[in-house]
């Protein structure tokens, strides 16, 4: 693998967390803003992917510098990435036996696009950051 | 027959009670840091006609008795003298393990060998040969990947035929000479050599072994053995300096000598483990992964367990219909619909998320994350006094207090384990939490989340705060110094996983059908009979019989204390039984409201014995207040009466402030 | 011959010596930190505890700990 795709791939999902930890974090203090998925108005959802964004963007940081640690960067983002994704797809199927199996009134209406999050989004993206570095430890980083 | 003794040694973390479980069908608890086990456990083996009693023992590095787990485990192969010794071996990291095992043979117990964890040493690039090793040791060697099971049949079977095995003698060249100069000494005494092993006694004289010491202070020879000891002492030290740091140099160049020839090293390898911990140990990541993994733990417990909760609840809501319709007798219909039904109802819906929450934090415990949040969170926790050590009993308090302060063990220093204990109450335990959600669900919808994590967040403060107080006026002076071995992280096993999860959910429905089934009778019993005699089951509904009933005696008496707060009698009551186990007041609620739990929060919310203000004060109480029975009677067991005493001195105290705080700004705000 | 704290991350040092009390040694010599042993610095922000690795195996060490473990430079 070379140091030019982590250098890519850290800068890409450096942005798209940072964008979407913004928008969630000022969703929480009420301003809404719709970018392809609603905000949650969670605001430890801000939290949570504005920390993966520093993840990302300090592995860029490395890459530029070309360091061989900035892989480390763009694995443990796409491990912490894919872990929401997958939270959130459980989630989603919680909300689906809430709504078509039990019926619940809380959930009249409900699809399962409403639990479609952008830390859903972004988790199942970061799928290519993680397919990219998964086999580092075999073939690692050429600096 | 007579049972015949085998012990589980070795170093922290590297799976004796995985092997454990694996030869005695039992679930000890397995996790991935080093001090899950502090105490001894049995558990029985029969092998070709054999009887075995398995022992297993807490990690230890040396044996050296330094903390509590390494004195019992050292006690053990000492004093119960078990027939065959299994040292259970991390391949990855021979040398080091390597180094207990030279001490066990120095003791003179008849070791066997598991090289455990082999696929691990394969994934980080080495190959270790058992065959050689067993070779160079004179020792059986059987290679073991416990986790999944491997190569355990094996170790059995090699059991069996050590069992009378001689061990083997390792030979220390620099101090063999003065070694057999103190034997000569000590074999004058008979009861040494029939108790024993004359050249383990020797060698942990010139360690300066506190313990032996006090063993040759009994002994008829003391006076020679002291002289000898005192001329070889000054011998050694005019050589080598520090004897026991020459000592321990013998030993590592011994085991150096022997990993040459075992172990082949192949070509470095960066691991997932290294490229982890760059960012999750990093010094300004660390602590925000910390906190997002936290998050993401509570989120999955509560949002993802949602819809079973809803299953039991319906269940519940139609087993008390059922049974009520069905059944002629009053007094009995009532029981069972009103005290047994809507009581254990109201606690058993909060099984998924608290199963939910074990799982959960079972996973991160076998992830290896735990010691990477001790790291993390070291330099918060010494700013309060506390150890970085303290992170762990802090988290495995969310699942149960119990086991938590039971995991202070692990801490060297007195001071810092009966700190980490005292505060470990205020961690929030799984017990607490049907408590919040009830509450959080009739007076702050829409905002749960918000309102249960706030209780958790209370709870973290006050506990730092009282540390720092304690760690200031009580226990002057610097939290010890930390040390910890970080192990490599796991893939999730989740065999392991599950089976934690299970035991300790099992623990958790045990509980239900017995303390607080037998609360909740108490509990109906109490509301349906009064000074008067039998009331009926109306005494449920109608607020006016109830008040007869010995429940509202009860009640009364405790209302001046609560008054402050404007909560009525019902939840003094709750307050009251609650200090057997935290889940007894929400059962307990659920029946002096006569509704089921399906209903309850709505009860709660129409019934004007609260406000958000006054519930919210509430929730902090039950998060502070007494621990329950069971923590208080392990804080006894691991601080003494003294510290227990303490411990619910001040948290009621705490719980009271903190309640008649909220209760007056709150006041004060709306 | 310096502290150990002071050893930037990625270098390879030889352990020389401990100063101060006796008891925790006796635990670090048991966990592979014999003076002789080859310690390679993981990690060291500076603040806060270190990572070190010795024998294979990984060790955090607190700050307050590893100013008393004189280490050397190995050439
Ligand atoms: N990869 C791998 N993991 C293993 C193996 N054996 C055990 N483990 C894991 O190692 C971790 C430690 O196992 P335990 O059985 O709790 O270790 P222990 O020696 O009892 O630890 P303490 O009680 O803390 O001294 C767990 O996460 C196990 O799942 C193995 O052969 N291979
Ligand atoms: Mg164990």
């Amino acid at each position: 693998m070379k140091i030019k795709t982590v250098k890519y791939l850290t800068l890409i999902f450096g942005f798209l967390y940072l964008i979407y930890g913004i928008i969630e974090s000022l969703s929480y203090f009420g301003r809404e803003t719709t970018v392809i998925v609603s905000p949650t108005g969670d605001l430890f959802v801000g939290f949570v992917l504005l920390t993966i964004s520093v993840i990302y963007l300090t592995g860029f940081k490395k890459a530029l510098e070309n360091d061989f640690k900035a892989t480390s960067y763009l694995y443990a983002g796409s491990i912490l990435s894919i872990g929401l994704a997958i939270l959130a797809l459980l989630v989603i199927g919680a909300d689906a036996i809430e709504a078509y199996l039990l019926k619940s009134e809380d959930f009249i209406g409900w699809t399962p696009l409403d639990d479609v999050t952008s830390y859903l989004v972004l988790g199942l993206l970061s799928i290519f950051a993680y397919l990219s570095v998964k086999d580092v430890s075999k073939k690692p980083v050429k600096v | 027959m007579k049972e015949v003794v085998i012990a589980l040694i070795g170093n922290p973390n590297t799976g004796k009670s995985t092997i454990f479980n694996a030869l005695t069908g039992l679930r000890q608890h397995v996790g991935n840091w080093p001090g899950v086990t502090v105490e001894k456990k049995e558990g029985e083996l029969d092998h070709k006609g054999i009887k075995f009693r398995v022992v297993d023992l807490p990690g230890v590095y040396g044996l050296t008795a330094y903390s509590i787990d390494e004195k019992i485990a050292r006690n053990f192969i000492v004093q119960e003298k078990p027939k065959v010794v299994v040292d259970i071996i991390d391949a990855s990291n021979l040398e080091r393990n390597l180094y207990l095992a030279l001490q066990l043979l120095e003791i003179g117990a008849n070791v066997v060998i598991a090289l455990n964890k082999i696929d691990i040493a394969e994934e980080k690039g080495y190959n270790v040969n058992p065959e050689e090793l067993e070779e160079l040791l004179g020792v059986p060697v059987v290679p073991t990947i416990a986790s999944k099971g491997e190569g355990i049949d094996k170790l059995k079977e090699r059991i069996v035929k050590s069992l009378d095995r001689k061990p083997p003698i390792v030979e220390y060249p620099n101090f063999e000479p003065y070694i057999k100069k103190l034997i000569k000494v000590l074999e004058k005494d008979e009861k040494l050599i029939r108790q024993y092993n004359l050249r383990w006694l020797a060698i942990k004289l010139l360690e300066e072994d506190n313990d032996v010491r006090a063993i040759i202070e009994k002994s008829k020879m003391r006076d020679d053995v002291l002289k000898t000891l005192i001329d070889v002492v000054n011998d050694l030290h005019k050589k080598y300096g520090d004897i026991e740091l020459a000592l321990a140099d013998e030993r590592y160049r011994i085991i150096s000598e022997i990993a040459k020839k075992a172990v082949t090293k192949k070509e470095e390898r960066i691991t997932f483990t290294e490229m982890l911990d760059e960012v999750f140990t990093h010094k300004y990541l660390g602590i925000p992964v910390f906190f997002s993994l936290m998050w993401m733990a509570f989120k999955f417990t509560f949002d993802v367990s949602a819809p079973f909760s809803d299953i039991i609840d319906a269940f519940f809501g139609w087993l008390g219909d059922a049974v009520g319709s069905g059944i002629g007798n009053d007094a009995l219909a009532s029981l069972l619909r009103d005290g047994i039904i809507a009581g254990l109802g109201s606690v058993l819906v909060f099984l998924p998320p608290i199963a939910f929450l074990f799982l959960v934090f079972s996973w991160l415990e076998d992830s290896g994350y735990m010691a990477r949040a001790a790291f993390v969170m070291d330099r918060v926790m010494h700013r309060f006094g506390l150890h970085g050590k303290s992170v762990v009993p802090m988290i495995m308090g969310f699942g149960c207090n119990v086991p938590a302060i039971m995991a202070t063990r692990t801490l060297e220093d007195e001071k810092d384990r009966i700190l980490t204990i005292l505060i470990n109450p205020l961690m929030s335990c799984s017990a607490r939490l049907p408590v919040y959600a009830l509450f959080a669900g009739a007076f702050f919808m829409g905002r749960e989340g918000t309102v249960i994590t706030s209780m958790y967040i209370l709870g973290i403060l006050l506990a730092l705060i009282l540390a720092w107080l304690v760690r200031r006026f009580i226990f002057k002076g610097q939290p010890s110094h930390f040390v910890m071995e970080l192990p490599p992280y796991n893939k999730p096993n989740w065999r392991t996983i599950f089976g934690v999860t299970w035991t300790r959910t099992e623990k958790f429905l045990k509980k239900a059908g017995t303390i607080i089934f037998a609360t909740m009778i108490i509990v109906w019993l109490l509301s349906v009979t009064g000074p008067s005699g039998y009331l009926g089951s109306n005494a449920l509904e109608s607020g006016e019989l109830l008040a007869k009933s010995w429940v509202a005696t009860i009640g009364r008496a405790l209302e001046p204390i609560f008054k402050p707060f404007g909560w009525d009698w019902k939840a003094g009551v709750a307050l009251f039984f609650g200090f057997l186990a935290k889940e007894v007041v929400v059962g307990t609620m659920g029946i002096l409201y006569g509704v089921g739990e399906e209903s309850l929060p709505y009860a709660l919310a129409s019934s004007s014995a609260f406000t958000p203000v006054t519930a919210f004060a509430f929730m902090a109480f039950v998060l502070i207040y007494v621990p329950c029975v069971a923590t208080i009677g392990v804080i006894k067991q691991e601080a003494g009466t003294k510290w227990a005493l303490f411990a619910l001195l001040y948290e009621l105290l705490l719980a009271y402030l903190v309640a008649l705080v909220i209760v007056l700004i709150g006041g004060a705000l709306l | 011959m310096f502290p150990l704290a002071f050893v930037g991350e990625g270098k390879r040092v030889v352990l020389k010596y401990f100063v101060g009390g006796h008891g925790i040694f006796r635990k670090l010599v048991d966990m592979g930190l014999n003076p002789g042993s080859e310690i390679f610095v993981v990690r060291n922000q500076m603040a806060g505890p270190l990572i070190i690795s010795v024998k294979g195996g990984q060790i955090a060490l607190g700050r307050g700990i590893a100013m008393k473990i004189y280490v050397e430079v190995k050439e």
